[in-house]
């Protein structure tokens, strides 16, 4: 270790026994109050009271930063008064706090100024400021908590574009099936606005009900359903974006020719991510932590709302005993939601308080395949009845029992949880306040091995069984998995930090040797993959140099 | 300008000499193209050279050979058309046509990985076998799949259920102009073929946009496809001779109909019924001339379109396949797609209903075999238009422009009679997506078919430009090296992007750039 990370480690640590530490993890109820409120769709963000009204005071916004940095720019905050107007910008201590750090083991740093732009043209005159003064930002779309470390300031001195605030809904088409959305919107408040219209969000696993959609869609976040991924990038479409240069772009069939207006009037719905030209720049951008460009808004793929939904639910001791099911079904496009859950994950995404969630794992056998059959508009009890006979048939080749309840498992609730975002808290911080994920892809019948490199791994460093989270999410209709481990961890005992910490990293190195695709590495994961795909990050680097050349956009995050 | 006897003897030194011509006997062999010729059926810009390398580690070494010597190079797998050689003088070709083995087939995760000249049928009979299909693109299963997956564009009928070439890509390996070797996705971190992108962003967003490099930016020596579920049998047996292969014997639970609507709209309502309701495996639109075409070639078209047939039982009319798993299934898709009908006025044709026609179209269907021949075997000359994808509705708009616009050449006499709308409408992903073609048939032996043929190909791309109809098919990278002089203006200058890429990765130019862009000087 050398004497930086010492350093960091120390600072972690002692944050973790005092109130006024930026790391680790508050206490969810604690979080509870500085998370975005939800807020009505098609209207701007409504800001939480305490950073409307530090943010409103001009005197603190012209204020230099509270912890100048090497990049920190000059007289940054007039010039981005000029673009924002003073209400937008700020430099308040307890704003800029917010931003330092999260819940990931990224070490913190404070940004300089918080400014939330309301639209493109600002989002592009801030990117050419920052190209002029070579100030660095860091987009952010969502509310806290975040988990990664990606939208934690890679430098002293930044400036976090907080885009949580570009709240619109710009358009909800039933006939195509899409919803054109702002950075800023959630699934909470995305949700029941497709819903009126009778369609369905495609949601990743119980999201926090501040995570932005379009942030999701960016990090390439799995969906529930794997019939609805075609492709590693769905359900995005296309996008308007501002590259690192500041030109504004936009990808797909939203190119043109036309105006929106006009490709609209014209039976368009900007369905099509594909271009335009030889190119498909949207690819580029998604997975790129933000040092690429700002989205200012994209189309995602909605699909129909079901009018009936039954829930199965297939106990195993062994992963493995579920794994053939699954392909089958994912081969037959049979079910709608489909994913692989161990004990602790599905105790804490239907139980709230720890206590609860033990009494209910109790019950649970160690992983449970969980899917969901639905039937649409036309003949749904129908639909319901032959792929549901058609999914007990593979299960009995398979020699799986499907069953609508297991001890301690209300269906009901269960679906209404994989139907949503998570209620409060959010379900990785039940279990003991803090979680920390490693995920990757890989291909189903993989899965039992990686589990077992995780088991080797915890039993070295002591981390304990129990305190395992495990999620399969089939992607890419069954062609690959996601897998995720979480190991969560009470943030206030130090022992157990170092200990998540060390199963951490142990892991992440374990696993990608073994053969885990790190599609989406994040914070220290970068160079172990940097050192097993050096080509690609070339490539990569050559194409950050294109859309970035001065790398204004969240500097030392991914390779850049 | 013949190549210089080292840099010959070079090239011949990695490829054998059995595997590389100058010999103007072997280069004229390439140069007949009539596809996408602007003038005639012979390609204008003849190469230095032809080689057929067998191995990556050969087009590595070629590539660096040609990066010391300024040479261009350019790729070909199966080659459709003009777009398949270099257009700038003194370059060469790789014919990639020993590069045709399906390295594997990965039964449980549904994907095969191929070499370029890998055709469809070759990967579609395989696959059957392990209970699995391939997506085949429009031109037929006598393309490369890799090509089409790559570097190319190409749509197929079957995109309802398996999706388009492009976003069906998995692990790809890359040669870049500079002779380096990219591999996306898993492969590079040599974690096997099953996802093409990352490590973060995803490098198939400049390998490929809603069409490929055509060659311009290097050459892929590999690639990851999916594959999708076939219920059907392992071999498919056929009684009659080509082009009336029959089904010997009716597959389980597939049934293709054919159905006519009282006009475009209740069509285009029956096809967004039908891909929302998650039904179906493959369906089209296909216009009355489009049948006739697949139907009967020549004289025997000219007869049957001057009986009015298929325009009275065609004019509206949708090719539908349900093909499914079980009995269930079958029962509840027919379900549907009835009421479906009722809605929406639809009547079965009972062009479909004999089972010699259900014989017949299935083979269409799940081999994709009837459109080269119906292409070129009516005047000759034949070329494309329209063909944006996104929406339903914007097919539809694709259709009535086309058939407006090209009737007034029908008019003039330098297009084939077809009743201007010569098209086909495919949906994908079980309706999210959907385009037009709208193809064009004239005498490419007569100057005057062939100037109209262009000049119509002019006025549908101002047509796309001026009504919002989405960047072509094809004239992107067909039309002269001014080919993204019209659509980059309007769609956010994308060539300016596609310039940088080019001068990064391909920085002494040596990837032919023709049909992909010129670098940013």
């Amino acid at each position: 270790m050398g004497k930086a990370e010492a350093k960091r480690k120390k600072k972690r640590q002692v944050a973790a026994k005092s109130k006024k530490t930026r790391k680790p993890a508050p206490q969810p109820k604690k979080k509870r109050k500085t998370s975005a409120q939800p807020v009505k769709p098609r209207k701007a963000a409504a800001r939480p009271k305490q950073k409307l009204t530090s943010a409103a005071k001009p005197k603190k916004t012209l204020k230099p930063a509270a912890r100048p940095g090497k990049t920190r720019p000059s007289a940054g905050g007039d010039q981005l008064i000029k673009i924002f107007g003073a209400a937008r910008v700020s430099q308040d201590p307890l704003v800029l706090r917010q931003f330092e750090a999260d819940l990931s083991f990224s070490p913190a740093k404070t940004p300089a100024f918080v400014v939330r732009p309301s639209r493109a043209e600002e989002v592009k005159a801030l990117v050419e400021w920052a190209n002029r003064t070579a100030a660095s930002l860091v987009p952010v779309s969502s509310g806290p908590p975040h988990f990664r470390g990606d939208t934690v300031p890679g430098r002293e001195g930044g400036v976090v574009v907080d885009l949580s605030g570009m709240k619109k809904i710009l358009r909800l088409d039933r006939r195509n099936r899409v919803a054109m959305i702002e950075p800023g919107v959630t699934f909470q408040e995305l949700k029941p606005e497709a819903e009126k219209l009778g369609m369905k969000l495609m949601l990743p696993l119980a999201p926090r009900a501040t995570k932005s959609v379009i942030g999701s869609c960016l990090e390439r976040e799995p969906i529930l359903v794997p019939k609805y991924h075609w492709d590693m990038s769905d359900p995005l479409g296309c996008t308007e974006v501002v590259f690192g240069t500041g030109d504004i772009f936009r990808t797909g069939a939203a190119a043109g020719p036309g105006t929106l207006e006009q490709q609209w009037a014209a039976g368009q719905a900007q369905k099509s991510p594909l271009g335009p030209g030889q190119t498909d720049l949207f690819r580029v951008v998604q997975g790129a932590q933000g040092t690429l460009g700002i989205l200012t808004w994209a189309t995602v793929r909605l699909e129909l709302l079901p009018s009936i939904q039954k829930l199965y639910l297939a106990g195993a001791g062994k992963v493995e005993e579920l794994i053939d099911l699954v392909y089958g079904m994912q081969r037959l496009k049979l079910g709608d939601e489909c994913l692989i859950l161990n004990r602790l994950d599905l105790a804490a995404i239907l139980e709230t308080r720890p206590a609860e969630i033990n009494k209910v794992l109790a019950g649970l056998p160690p992983y449970i395949l969980i899917f969901v059959v639905a039937g649409y508009d036309r003949f749904p009890e129908e639909r319901v009845d032959y792929q549901t006979k058609d999914i007990m048939e593979l299960a009995r080749k398979h020699g799986v029992q499907p069953v609508t309840g297991l001890p301690g498992v209300d269906a009901g609730k269960l679906l209404r949880a994989l139907s949503g975002p998570s209620a409060e808290p959010y379900w990785k911080l039940r279990p003991r306040g803090n979680c920390a994920d490693i995920f990757f892809l890989t291909t189903l019948d993989r899965t039992p091995g990686f589990i077992k490199v995780m088991g080797e791994v915890m039993d070295k460093t002591g981390f304990p069984a129990s305190d395992l989270g495990v999620y399969i999410q089939p992607v890419q209709q069954g062609r690959s998995c996601h897998l995720e481990f979480s190991l969560v961890f009470a943030p206030d005992d130090p022992a157990g930090v170092k200990r998540a910490r060390e199963t951490f990293d142990r892991a992440g190195l374990a696993l990608l040797t073994q053969g885990a695709f790190f599609s989406r590495p994040y914070g220290s994961w970068t160079e172990m993959v940097r050192r097993r795909d050096p080509e690609s990050v070339t490539a990569l680097k050559k194409v950050k140099n294109i859309f970035d050349p001065r790398n204004v956009m969240n500097p030392g995050k991914l390779f850049f | 300008m013949a190549l210089a006897k080292d840099i010959y003897q070079q090239l011949e030194a990695v490829v054998g000499p059995e595997n590389i011509s100058g010999s103007s006997a072997v280069i004229w062999s390439y140069m007949y193209q009539p596809f996408g010729n602007t003038k005639g059926v012979w390609a204008e810009t003849l190469p230095e050279a032809v080689l057929l390398p067998k191995s990556t580690e050969e087009v590595v070494a070629i590539a660096k050979i040609c990066n010391r010597h300024h040479i261009v190079f350019k790729a070909m797998s199966t080659g459709w058309g003009i777009h398949n050689l270099p257009g700038v003088k003194g370059a060469i070709v790789l014919d990639l046509r020993r590069m045709n083995s399906i390295l594997e087939i990965d039964e449980k995760n549904m994907f095969a990985v191929v070499e370029p000249s890998v055709i469809c049928m070759q990967l579609q009979v395989e696959a059957l076998r392990k209970g699995l299909n391939c997506h085949i693109i429009g031109a037929g299963s006598n393309t490369s799949v890799l090509a089409s997956a790559t570097s190319v564009v190409g749509y197929g009928p079957d995109g309802l259920s398996m999706g388009f070439s492009g976003r069906n890509l998995l692990g790809v390996e890359w040669v870049l102009p500079t002779g380096e070797v990219l591999k996306l996705g898993s492969l590079g971190s040599g974690d096997g073929w099953f996802c093409g992108d990352g490590p973060g962003p995803s490098l198939r967003g400049i390998l490929r946009g809603w069409e490929g490099a055509w060659g311009g930016l290097g050459v892929i020596t590999k690639c990851a496809v999916k594959l999708f579920h076939w219920p059907g049998p392992a071999e498919l047996e056929m009684k009659n001779a080509q082009p009336n292969y029959t089904l010997k014997e009716p597959i389980k639970y597939f049934r293709a109909s054919l159905f006519n609507f009282p006009s475009l709209e209740k069509l285009g309502e029956a096809a967004y019924k039908l891909g929302e309701s998650e039904v179906g495996y493959f369906i089209t639109r296909l216009s009355p001339a489009f049948v006739g075409l697949q139907m009967a070639g020549g004289m025997n078209f000219v007869r049957l379109w001057e009986s009015g047939m298929p325009q009275e039982m065609l004019k509206y009319a949708l090719l539908f396949v349900i093909f499914a798993n079980s009995e269930g299934e079958f029962a509840y898709q027919q379900k549907v797609l009835d009421q479906i009908l009722e809605e929406t006025g639809g009547e079965a044709s009972p062009l479909a209903e004999t089972e010699e026609m259900q014989g017949l179209t299935a083979i269409s269907v799940i081999k994709v075999d009837a459109v080269t021949r119906s292409c070129f075997r009516s005047a000759g000359g034949f070329n494309t238009s329209f063909g944006a994808m996104d929406t339903i509705d914007l097919a539809l708009n694709q259709v009535r422009a086309g058939t407006e616009l090209k009737n007034s050449y029908i008019k003039k006499g330098v297009l084939m009679e077809d009743g201007g709308d010569n098209s086909a409408t495919l949906v994908f992903d079980q309706g999210h997506m959907a385009y037009t073609e709208v193809l064009l048939m004239y005498d490419n032996h007569d100057d005057k078919s062939t100037e109209g043929a262009m000049a119509y190909i002019g006025d549908s791309n101002q047509a796309c430009l001026k009504k919002s109809l989405g960047t072509p098919i094809f004239q992107l990278s067909q039309v002269g090296t001014g080919k993204h002089g019209l659509f980059s203006p309007a769609c956010f200058n994308y060539d300016k992007w596609q310039k940088e890429i080019k001068r990064v990765f391909d920085p002494n130019n040596t990837g032919d750039p023709t049909a992909y862009t010129e670098p940013k000087k």
